[in-house]
């Protein structure tokens, strides 16, 4: 199911002989490669013995994972893989979580692992695992390269893979043995990525139709049309039909949030106005998106009266969870490029959705003198304007991110959406700061997620990263004590954050500037210190441990039964 | 419960079945029978898979085969036409 997507260059007719790991770092800038993130150990040291007179930079992160989670937003934010290295053993297996972050959200990125000589393979030596096992159910391909004269071929068919089609990690894990043999005849020859899909003209055919005879289309935005570089041509077909379109968790910035056809996120956090405009609808125009639990509510309850035209480059996400009256499989740009959006007289359909979008805009009066998260985020968006990227990490602050904040495109968004994994923000935004120097880069987190990957303010001081920090600390796992308020009784089992240390003062430690905000009326002045920080700063931010995210759809529920604030005890 | 037979061509590489029987037991199915050959360059494997559930769905498992890097063809015995639940599968909280 592969054919000849991309073609390397031969770099060498007539080499001399190499190390297998002199040809590993020669393949990579071969491929184009210029930044790795990666952390060394003792099966992969012939790699960083080459690595030291490369023109590869080596970004040495404080712990694998931020490796894995740095290349997964230098992946989201160029389109191209993002490259971890890592040891065998501990170092592998800490690139895990970073690896199905990356399948999950169908991210490019390469995992390359050193392991044990092939002799050692299977006798349980020091720092041997199978990461090739265990990575099998996290990884769209995965090799092992048993001959250093493969490791070319290797390597540009991992890259091929990683970034065509739908997106997704690939490990090559190295032995030792094979980094250190000398070889002397290699080469690349042409590799396979998926092959490029064009959509079927019947179901284009169908799908036009049911785009003509709807009388309440909408859009439903994911995340692989940022992957597939769709933007432009969304949003112009956006703007010629006028068809009001909500967005997953992947697909905020498609749309930016004023313009005038876009409801909002839709799903267990989403705008009302969204979930209420999905279960009106009477066709789903789902672009690039997966039909998620968190996005649907109750499958059974979700879009009730919606036939589905579902375009989607992955032939298995069509008709996985919701039927499609036209599955369109292919390309984005070949499927939208290809169809024509020509509805019929919706004029007041719009005019409902453009209703429901004013009454359910989000307020931010909130009472006392108190910083209130919410409107902090909108603030810090839409002063840092353009440039604005926000690297997430988990929990009520992610929400609030998604909900609140201005997006000019998808890769300021940099979030973790189907694994949500805490400790994402920060190496997200040390690789989202290196993908695009230009960017603005706000990595928001909170006092439970910003400890998980702590240890990556000394990447920021060593490397003088300008990533301004907005920690969100409510002394609290915010997310799961407000559930456990509203769906266990207010039993409230281990969400106690209260000794968290005085968050300046590690940030001092490191070396980062940083300062502490209490109240409101220092909000203002906390958005212009972050904005014109030239180095790395953090924002200590105290908010109200009681405050929630709203709406919330309950589990199990459909999106038409969202908690508003009112619930509240 | 139906057993329904799957017979996947793929190139024999490292991995390879391994591969194949994770993504059909974790997309919600059990491996009844199987058998299976191969050359140096492409492997053949015939296998039963059983649902887990009623909501499984094997033309959906073979697409998600289909998808794996190396499977040259998934092919499966005619059955009736899967029709995709509303309520496939349960959300997790």
């Amino acid at each position: 199911m592969t054919s000849s997507a991309i073609s390397v260059q031969q770099v060498d007719t007539a080499p001399a002989a190499k190390t297998g790991a002199a040809l590993l770092v020669e393949t990579l800038e071969a491929l184009g490669v210029d930044l790795v993130f990666g952390y060394p150990g003792g099966a992969i040291m012939p790699v960083y013995d080459a690595l030291s007179g490369s023109k590869l930079r080596h970004i040495l992160v404080r712990h694998e994972q931020a490796a894995a989670l740095a290349a997964d937003a230098f992946g989201r934010m160029t389109r191209r893989a993002g490259v971890c290295l890592a040891t065998s053993g501990p170092g592998a297996t800490n690139l895990l979580t970073g690896v199905a972050n990356a399948y999950l959200d169908s991210v490019p990125l390469v995992a390359i692992t050193g392991q044990v000589a092939q002799p050692f393979m299977g006798t349980d030596a020091f720092q041997e695992v199978d990461i090739f096992g265990l990575t099998l159910p996290i990884v769209k391909h995965s090799v092992i390269v048993r001959d250093a004269r493969e490791i070319p071929a290797a390597l540009a068919e991992a890259f091929a893979i990683a970034e065509s089609g739908r997106p997704g990690p690939v490990l090559v894990d190295l032995p030792k043995d094979v980094q250190q043999a000398k070889v002397d005849a290699y080469g690349f020859s042409p590799r396979n990525g998926d092959a490029p899909r064009e959509p079927e003209p019947e179901t284009l055919e169908r799908a036009e139709a049911l785009i003509a005879e709807a009388k309440k289309p909408l859009f439903y935005l994911g995340g692989g049309i940022a992957r597939a570089g769709a933007v432009s041509l969304m949003r112009d077909i956006a703007d010629k039909t006028r068809v009001p379109a909500v967005a997953t968790l992947q697909g905020l910035g498609v749309l930016p949030p004023d313009h005038p056809s876009f409801l909002g996120m839709l799903g267990m956090h989403g705008s009302r106005a969204a979930n209420l405009a999905v279960q009106e609808s009477d066709l789903l125009i789902v672009v690039g998106a997966r039909f998620d639990d968190r996005a649907t509510g109750k499958l059974a309850e979700f879009a009730p009266h919606a036939k589905v035209v579902h375009i989607d480059v992955d032939a298995a996400e069509l008709n996985k969870l919701r039927h499609a009256s036209a599955p369109v499989c292919g390309e984005l740009t070949a499927c939208l490029s290809a169809l024509k959006f020509e509805p019929g007289d919706i004029g007041g359909w719009r005019d409902h959705a453009a209703a429901l979008k004013a009454q359910y805009a989000p307020r931010y009066d909130a009472p006392g003198g108190g910083v209130y998260g919410p409107e902090l985020l909108k603030k810090l968006s839409e002063r840092a304007g353009e440039t604005f990227v926000a690297a997430c990490d988990v929990g009520q602050h992610q929400m609030w991110v998604a909900q609140h904040c201005r997006f000019s495109r998808p890769e300021a968004h940099l979030t973790s959406g189907g694994l949500g994994a805490m400790g994402y923000g920060l190496p997200a935004a040390i690789g989202a700061a290196l993908a695009d120097p230009g960017a603005d880069v706000y990595c928001v987190s909170g006092d439970g997620s910003f400890m998980m990957n702590v240890q990556e303010l000394a990447t920021l001081r060593r490397y003088q990263l300008p990533v301004k920090i907005v920690l969100l600390d409510n002394s609290m796992l915010g997310l799961v004590r407000q559930w456990q308020d509203l769906f266990f009784d207010g039993n409230y089992s281990e969400v106690d954050l209260s000794d968290n240390p005085d968050f300046v003062d590690v940030a001092n430690a490191f070396g980062v500037e940083a300062f502490a905000v209490e109240r409101r009326d220092e909000v203002d002045g906390a958005i212009e210190r972050l904005i014109e920080a030239t180095g790395p700063i953090l924002a200590h931010v105290r908010i109200d441990p009681e405050e929630n995210v709203w709406p919330l759809v309950p589990p199990g529920k459909s999106n038409a039964e969202m908690m508003e604030k009112s619930h509240e005890h | 419960m139906n057993i329904d037979s799957i017979k996947i061509e793929f190139d024999t590489n490292e991995g390879a079945i391994r591969r194949l029987l994770g993504v059909i037991e974790s997309r919600g199915f059990e491996v009844r029978t199987m058998s299976m050959g191969a050359d140096i360059n492409r492997s053949n494997m015939t296998v039963g898979v059983a649902p887990r559930d009623a909501s499984r769905c094997v033309d959906i498992l073979s697409r998600q085969i289909a998808r794996v890097h190396g499977v040259r063809q998934v092919m499966r015995a005619p059955a009736a036409p899967c029709v995709v639940s509303e309520a496939a599968h349960v959300p997790q909280g």
